[in-house]
């Protein structure tokens, strides 16, 4: 399978999923006007990727700086698909980078820790301005 | 002091290349007023959801004459940032929204947070992509839980939706 690799905008995210690794991440900004067309193609290839992944290790890093509501419900989707790869005998870790006074991004964090099975890491990102 | 100072304003038609710009005078505006990243980031977050709200519930371009464009608004006084918004709605739409903040603002900051899950959680997206939480987002970000509305006619068909709160 290859690998999926979408550029940022200054709406949209960077999404690198890297199968053979077993690394995917999304980061940078989620605000499209229309979340549906981003995100479908996204979830699509995610899908295919869990039907044929076998023991493999995954980890999935979300590193955002800003996402709105509509783009809250595809992460959720995203996670719900990682969730049937463990349940198919894959070992899935969420890796959840905010920063340290983010306290909002950390709590969405949570929000998703507390509705999904899966294992989460939160990972304190440095402010680099 | 308690006087409102206006930060920004902006009428016309919204779209994400016109929020881009609003984000990013307000990121030059928040850090001239010496505010910290953490609260750039949370007017701008909420800025995100106000002015995509905006371009989700713009009527047809029929009712886009000057009069009937959208418009947002922030200013900075005492309390903190109050942020304002205007668009025109269909009476009969008037009504269900009337209805849905009022029941926003009976709601206490844990049954809101509740309610966001339920909401986050429910799978629903609307046509034009929204999630159907931005009116949730911006109560949780408010400093007192209320958002402030009011409905004006404008003709016989539309009214102007005024949304404002303080956070």
């Amino acid at each position: 399978m290859n690998p999926l690799r979408i550029a940022p905008t200054d709406e949209t995210p960077t999404v690198n999923f890297i199968p053979d690794e077993g690394k995917f991440e999304i980061s940078g900004n989620s605000y499209p006007e229309n979340s549906t067309k981003f995100y479908s193609p996204v979830l699509d290839w995610l899908r295919r990727f869990c039907a044929e992944a076998k023991n493999q290790k995954i980890t999935l890093d979300f590193n955002f700086d800003y996402f709105n509501t509509s783009s809250a419900k595809y992460i959720l989707e995203i996670l719900r698909i990682l969730q049937d790869c463990q349940k198919n005998g894959n070992e899935c870790l969420v890796r959840w980078h905010y920063l340290e006074e983010d306290t909002d991004m950390q709590e969405a964090g949570e929000d998703y820790r507390d509705s999904i099975d899966l294992n989460f890491e939160f990972v304190v990102r440095e402010d680099t301005l | 002091m308690t006087d409102k100072q206006l930060l920004y304003a902006y009428n016309g038609e919204m779209s994400n290349p016109v929020l881009n710009k609003i984000l990013s005078t307000i990121q030059t505006k928040l850090s001239a007023l010496g505010e910290k990243r953490n609260v750039v980031k949370n007017v701008n977050t909420i800025l995100i959801e106000c002015c995509q709200n905006l371009i989700y519930h713009a009527k047809d371009k029929d009712t886009l004459k000057e009069d009937f464009f959208p418009s947002v608004s922030i200013y900075k006084d005492a309390g903190g940032y109050r942020i304002s918004t205007r668009n025109v709605v269909a009476g009969e739409d008037a009504q269900k929204l009337e209805a849905y903040l009022a029941k926003l603002n009976a709601f206490s900051p844990e049954e809101l947070k509740n309610f966001y899950k339920e909401r986050l959680t429910d799978g629903k997206i609307s046509a034009k992509g929204g999630g159907g939480l931005g009116l949730l987002n911006m109560i949780r970000a408010s400093k007192d839980g209320k958002l402030v509305y009011r409905f004006d006619p404008v003709n016989e068909q539309y009214l102007m939706f005024t949304l404002s709160f303080l956070m």
